[in-house]
């Protein structure tokens, strides 16, 4: 993300190129963004596959309307994932991958090599999926891909505030599941 | 209430971002101070989590689709791209701009090609038009004179080409012609000194070069019918041009401009 004015200018100047098709710019993009990309599906997708795939397909609709992209370039990219993530849910006909009764089950057979207070991947999963997508959003954003507030209000397109309102609200749900599940 | 604790749950998190101890900044607020830890504990056992990182073999496959894709999208036709270049990228404003000047330029060109059109022509009644709205946004009294001179004289221009091109006398723009030149006259009498006997006097002129342009147009006229409204139409230019010299060479005009008004 543009977290400093270099990497703003890095990633401009990497934009500017990547707008012109150039095959190393682009490049340059999927390799910095792929992994964020990837995880955002990984949260909400049942496979790993399916999560590679839509990420996949994330940047074959960058390189097909970079040229006319305009604006900040991660919500941009986010949008597209958003707008994958709706048709593939369409396509398999409900909104969530996991069910509620799938999330009250016994923690899964890795977490055992946790300590008790660390949380499985597997885990923080089952339990974003009891999230509202907005929540869930904002604590993928924030805690595991480290955003600031103010990227994040862009991504989301909503006002600084509101992401403080959405990050305490995700929170208190998620404390409550822990404590729910004894964790 | 709530609203504040938000707030200072954001705060909290960006101190523990910047490595000052959880105790430390709980002490700060020992109102909220039970209720923070349990949402900072949470935050940092989510943080804790470890990331779940793409496999090599999905980054590979994503690279590769990439290049499909930009081979895909080089070959599409350039001038695709080209329109899109030029539509997509500016602001609102610019596209307003633009459909604005677009707008403008056809009307402009429309106008201009509708002046030399004739009675019958496609474009005839948007010249008629354009007239019309012409004359309605004009406020000025001596403007309007203007404009009733130029439109009699444009009918008489009209009559011409129309009488060369269809070999046929158009009495419409004949009646035309001098209804604009006796409209004009009454424009002009209500005119103040010195517009007045300026206009009255180009008014004269016209009249008198109506009257000749008329005279050459008689030998072109074959219809006994169009003949006959021909030379009633010059008659009255000419009893008009007469009338009106008279009345300069006496210095009394008709109408309410001047110390000279006449009005019996």
């Amino acid at each position: 993300m543009e977290t400093d004015n270099k990497g703003k200018t890095h990633l401009k100047q990497i934009l500017e190129k990547a707008r012109r098709l150039d095959e190393i710019a682009l490049d340059t993009l999927a390799r910095e963004y792929y992994p964020i990309i990837f995880r955002y599906f990984h949260y909400r997708t049942k496979t790993r596959e399916d999560a590679e795939d839509l990420t996949g397909e994330v940047f074959v609709r960058v390189v097909g309307s970079i040229e006319t992209q305009k604006g900040d370039f991660v919500a941009w990219l986010f949008r597209i994932a958003k707008n994958l993530l709706i048709d593939y849910y369409r396509k398999r006909g409900k909104l969530k991958e996991i069910s509620l009764d799938q999330m009250a089950i016994e923690p899964s057979p890795a977490s055992y090599e946790y300590e008790r207070d660390t949380l499985h991947p597997e885990d923080i999963k089952k339990m974003l999926n009891l999230l509202t997508d907005e929540q869930k959003e904002v604590i993928t954003l924030k805690f595991l891909e480290d955003y600031s507030n103010k990227d994040i209000a862009k991504i989301m397109n909503k006002s600084i505030g509101a992401v403080k309102a959405l990050q305490f609200r995700a929170l208190s749900a998620l404390r409550d599941i822990l404590k729910k599940e004894g964790q | 209430m709530k609203k504040r604790i938000e707030e200072l749950l954001d705060i909290c998190l960006q101190k523990i971002k910047e490595g000052i101890p959880v105790e430390e900044i709980l002490s700060q607020y020992p109102y909220y101070a039970d209720e923070l830890k349990e949402l900072l504990a949470t935050a940092k056992k989510i943080k804790d989590v470890p990331l779940p990182e793409p496999s090599n073999i999905g980054m590979a496959s994503c690279l590769v689709r990439l290049g499909e894709a930009l081979q895909l999208q080089k070959q599409k036709p350039r001038k695709a791209r080209i329109s899109r270049l030029l539509y997509f990228p500016f602001p609102a404003w610019a596209k307003a701009l633009v459909f604005a000047v677009i707008i403008i330029f056809i009307s402009w060109g429309t106008v201009t090609l509708s002046a030399n059109s004739l009675p019958g022509d496609l474009l005839y009644p948007m010249k008629f038009m354009t007239e019309k709205v012409k004359f309605f946004l004009t406020a000025n009294p001596g403007g309007k004179v203007e404009l009733r001179l130029i439109y009699s004289e444009e009918r008489m221009q009209e009559l011409v080409r129309h009488l060369d091109k269809r070999r046929d006398l158009n009495t419409e723009l004949l009646k035309a012609m001098l209804d604009e030149a006796t409209l004009a006259l009454e424009h002009i009498s209500r005119l103040p000194d010195p517009a007045g006997p300026v206009y009255f006097s180009r008014l004269q002129y016209l009249n008198a070069y109506q009257k000749d342009v008329l005279e050459n147009l008689k030998p072109k006229v074959t219809s006994p019918q169009q003949k006959e409204e021909l030379e009633n139409a010059i008659r009255l230019c000419g009893n008009r041009t007469q009338w009106m010299s008279r009345m300069r060479i006496k210095g009394v005009w008709p109408g309410k401009w001047g110390p000279h008004c006449d009005r019996r």
